[in-house]
């Protein structure tokens, strides 16, 4: 016979939670890096020179795109001309081809001075598709040495929990089974 | 499988379901402007700008019209009511004060009063008045329809443009 168990209502309020959780989290860890499998690439926000049309701590997705496919009022995402080697995602003030480059002037909502600066013409630059709010601070949190350890430790855990719950749970009577199936 | 087995599956698939729909609802949403698929859009809000001979309503801050986004193709219309004070026929038509030029050539405006056309130019052209006039006996008023638009065929030069036009009654004879 199928052991079944009984269920009270709380323990159907807590499958429920549990699962919009995990949908919640695999959709957003989907939408941040499922694109990099067709060859987009997401970043996380570390400033708020976006703000408020991209926030610190926004996971944003681009695609990669030619200079000249780009259109002023999109925000690209570009290394910074001054050599940092820091990656900004700031809106396009204006784009001039000149030869072999693109010459490009961008600037972030947030701020008061603009960047200007070249691309080969065909070159690629990322534009921004689309952001998941916040989830950086989350993915950020994964690659500090506490966030790795409960990134193991906590899914260790929870198949401790739902193994000694199974063990521990009791089996439903056979009688009351099958008057439940009458 | 058990009527219990059923409903917790059922259970399962409804809550990751619901918690899918919500991250990608809220991804739609927060989804920035100037974005993959759309450029920023140009906006235009017209004001009239009141004057001693002429009553207009509404008046600013409130906009006579507010286009909102504006793409190609796009359009947006507006009402202005003009009321005449003085003691004299008026022949009063509208010059535009934009903001920018921006939108100068891109921008076409239409006016309207009793089904008449008074203006149907560019923004740039607009900012030497409308050629027609609506005559205004002393006392009596009269509705002007403004309807601006980005025409279809316009591919680039308008994105992210933010414009305000002052609208300037002007008197003289007219047509």
């Amino acid at each position: 016979m199928t052991a079944a168990y009984h269920w009270p209502l709380w323990g159907r309020v807590r499958i429920f939670c549990v699962w919009l959780f995990l949908g919640v989290l695999f959709t957003a860890l989907l939408a941040s890096v499922g694109p990099l499998a067709i060859g987009d690439r997401s970043f996380t926000m570390r400033s708020g020179s976006m703000t408020p049309t991209l926030e610190t701590g926004d996971v944003v997705v681009t695609e990669p795109i030619a200079p000249l496919a780009a259109r002023v009022g999109q925000i690209v995402t570009f290394r910074d001309p001054e050599g940092s080697g820091k990656l900004f995602s700031h809106r396009v003030q204006s784009i001039r081809p000149a030869g072999d480059v693109v010459h490009f002037v961008t600037r972030g909502d947030a701020n008061t001075s603009t960047e200007r600066w070249t691309v080969p013409a065909n070159g690629t630059v990322g534009r921004v598709v689309y952001r998941v709010p916040k989830l950086g601070y989350a993915l950020v949190w994964t690659t500090t040495p506490a966030g790795r350890i409960a990134l193991i430790a906590i899914p260790a855990l929870l198949l401790c929990w739902t193994g000694l719950a199974r063990i521990w749970r009791p089996e439903r009577e056979p009688e009351l089974e099958a008057a439940r199936h009458e | 499988m058990t009527l219990d087995e059923y409903r917790d599956r059922i259970t399962r698939i409804l809550a990751a379901a619901i918690g899918a729909g919500l991250v990608i609802a809220l991804v739609a949403l927060a989804r920035p402007a100037g974005g993959h698929g759309g450029v920023l859009p140009a906006s235009l809000r017209f004001l009239a700008a009141p004057d001693g001979a002429v009553a207009v309503a509404p008046t600013p801050p409130r906009p006579v019209l507010d286009s909102g986004p504006l793409r190609p193709g796009d359009r947006a219309a507006g009402t202005l009511r003009l009321r005449n004070q003085t003691g004299a026929r008026l022949a009063v038509g509208l010059r535009a004060e934009p903001s920018s030029t921006a939108l100068d050539g891109l921008a076409r405006v239409r006016v309207l009063a009793r089904g008449r056309v008074l203006a149907d130019t560019t923004l740039q052209a607009l900012r030497r008045g409308t050629p027609g006039r609506v005559r205004l006996a002393p006392g009596a008023g009269a509705s002007l329809r403004v309807v601006a638009s980005i025409p279809a065929d316009v591919e680039t030069g308008y994105e992210g443009s933010r414009v305000t036009v002052r609208l300037v009654p002007e008197y003289g004879e007219g047509r």
